[in-house]
């Protein structure tokens, strides 16, 4: 695990407008926001403004996002279990193909995770957790487990949620976690009512990061912790505007086929939740413990039963394993990074 | 849906200051049978907002909860489990199948289908 940032550090990294993350007209923060959006409708009302433009635009990548995960989800669970998130590994590990270590992998990047934001610790004080962009619940079933608490999950896909609930029910879980429909950016939820919110590779769909930070510290309990776990791209060095063209075209070709909006930076998060007055703000790449993981997805999609589960599981999962590739090649040349963000409300 | 789900949701439209508690309205209600749980119970209490969640039960068919919130003492005292049997009830084991959750402010209908709530937006109202 590469060095946590002492608060002291967070000064020292590379800062970029961070108005530019909030401002409407930029709403995805891309120099090019339509080839890092994945539209499939045109705007509906012909010349519109900015703003309309980009909310239909919104709509649209909702939609994907719920259509692939409606499509893929099941593929998913059938290759790599109820943990739709990487595994986390020692650098420069093997992993076997079949074998339970990727589940077990999966699990340890919770418990990394847990640790790092120093939740361990606090066990007793863990009654409410919240799980935003939830997969099939894999990590609210385990954080409800361990915590004995009450965890309430939320997916853009009816499939999901639905086969969330159906495990939880077979894992005797449903009288600790429930899941819902519901958008990340607009949570149906009362402000301060989580003492733990986990966002667990979610981050990289959202296509206002500022919004959904903000959702994310609303929910937030007073003494609460907020553990964000997602794919970044680089920071940017001082004076540095963005990402060459060649990484933004990189971007954009994953964007497509895996329904992300805008990527941001890990500091672009660390930014936000400085913004908004968090405490305890710490931060990690993580990448070089996760890089084992495509590969072996992809050693996986390669056997007989993983190409006959991929060619019935339609198009959009066909595409997304065709873009794995992408993604390593994202993460050797360090345009990709994976970043923990974690920190405390105020009480 | 259970309620204790129920008791955490709410209505974000834009501008609406009072979505909370959400009315519900029950097309189709089951009962699972779910293990009774008293620590869990007793670790859940204090969140619980107890006169949303009486009337949540009655929409429900269930009206055997105390209009009054009972004492943390009474919740937490090993003797006198009926009380939490009927907590256990209402929170874990009724089960919202079909139907709708309802904005107090707006009147806006989420739906719920196969015991699923769709808290999803539309456009004008982000």
């Amino acid at each position: 695990m590469k060095a946590t940032l002492a608060p002291s550090s967070l000064i020292s990294l590379p800062r970029h407008k961070v108005s530019s993350l909030r401002s409407p007209s930029l709403l995805l923060q891309s120099q090019r926001p339509s080839s890092a959006l994945m539209t499939t409708t045109t705007a509906s009302r012909g010349s519109v403004a900015v703003t309309a433009a980009a909310t239909s635009s919104v709509e649209a990548l909702r939609e994907g996002i719920a259509e692939f995960y409606n499509e893929t989800s099941g593929l998913w669970e059938e290759i790599w279990g109820d943990h739709m998130h990487h595994g986390f590994y020692d650098p420069d590990s093997s992993v076997q193909l079949s074998d339970s270590g990727h589940r077990e992998a999966q699990i340890r990047m919770i418990e990394e995770s847990l640790r790092f934001a120093g939740v361990t610790e606090e066990e007793k004080k863990i009654k409410r957790v919240v799980d935003v962009g939830c997969g099939i619940g894999g990590s609210s079933r385990y954080i409800a487990s361990k915590f004995g608490a009450e965890c309430i999950g939320i997916t853009l896909s009816p499939v999901q949620a639905k086969r969330a609930n159906d495990l939880a029910a077979a894992q005797s879980l449903s009288h600790k976690v429930s899941f819902q429909v519901a958008d990340a950016l607009e949570q149906p939820f009362e402000d301060g009512i989580f003492d733990l919110v986990w966002s667990m590779e979610s981050g990289e769909h959202m296509p206002d990061k500022a919004k959904f930070v903000k959702e994310l510290v609303r929910v937030a309990a007073p003494g609460g912790r907020i553990i964000i776990v997602t794919w970044c791209h680089r920071n940017l060095s001082p004076g540095e505007e963005a990402l060459q063209p060649w990484e933004q075209n990189l971007l954009d070709r994953i964007c497509k086929t895996f329904y992300l909006p805008a990527w941001c930076s890990t500091s672009d998060y660390v930014d936000l939740l400085q913004s908004l007055s968090l405490q305890d703000i710490k931060c990690a790449d993580w990448s070089e413990n996760v890089a084992p993981f495509w590969p072996a997805v992809i050693r996986t999609a390669l056997t007989w039963k993983g190409l006959v589960s991929l060619l019935r599981s339609g198009m959009k999962s066909i595409k997304g394993a065709l873009t794995m590739p992408l993604m390593i090649e994202g993460y050797k040349k360090g345009v990709i990074k994976f970043g923990i963000i974690t920190c405390q409300k105020p009480l | 849906m259970r309620l204790m789900t129920h008791n955490m949701l709410s209505c974000n439209i834009k501008g609406v200051t009072n979505g909370f508690p959400l009315k519900i309205e029950a097309e189709k209600v089951i009962e699972k049978e779910v293990d009774f749980n008293p620590d869990f119970l007793r670790h859940m209490f204090a969140k619980i907002e107890w006169k949303d969640l009486v009337e949540a039960a009655r929409s429900l068919g269930y009206a055997e909860l105390p209009e009054d919130s009972p004492d943390a003492t009474v919740i937490e005292s090993a003797a006198d489990e009926s009380l939490l049997k009927k907590l256990h009830h209402a929170l874990l084991e009724l089960h919202l199948e079909e139907g709708a959750l309802v904005c107090p402010e707006t009147g806006r209908k989420f739906p719920v289908n196969k015991g699923i709530p769709n808290m999803l937006l539309h456009e004008d109202e982000a």
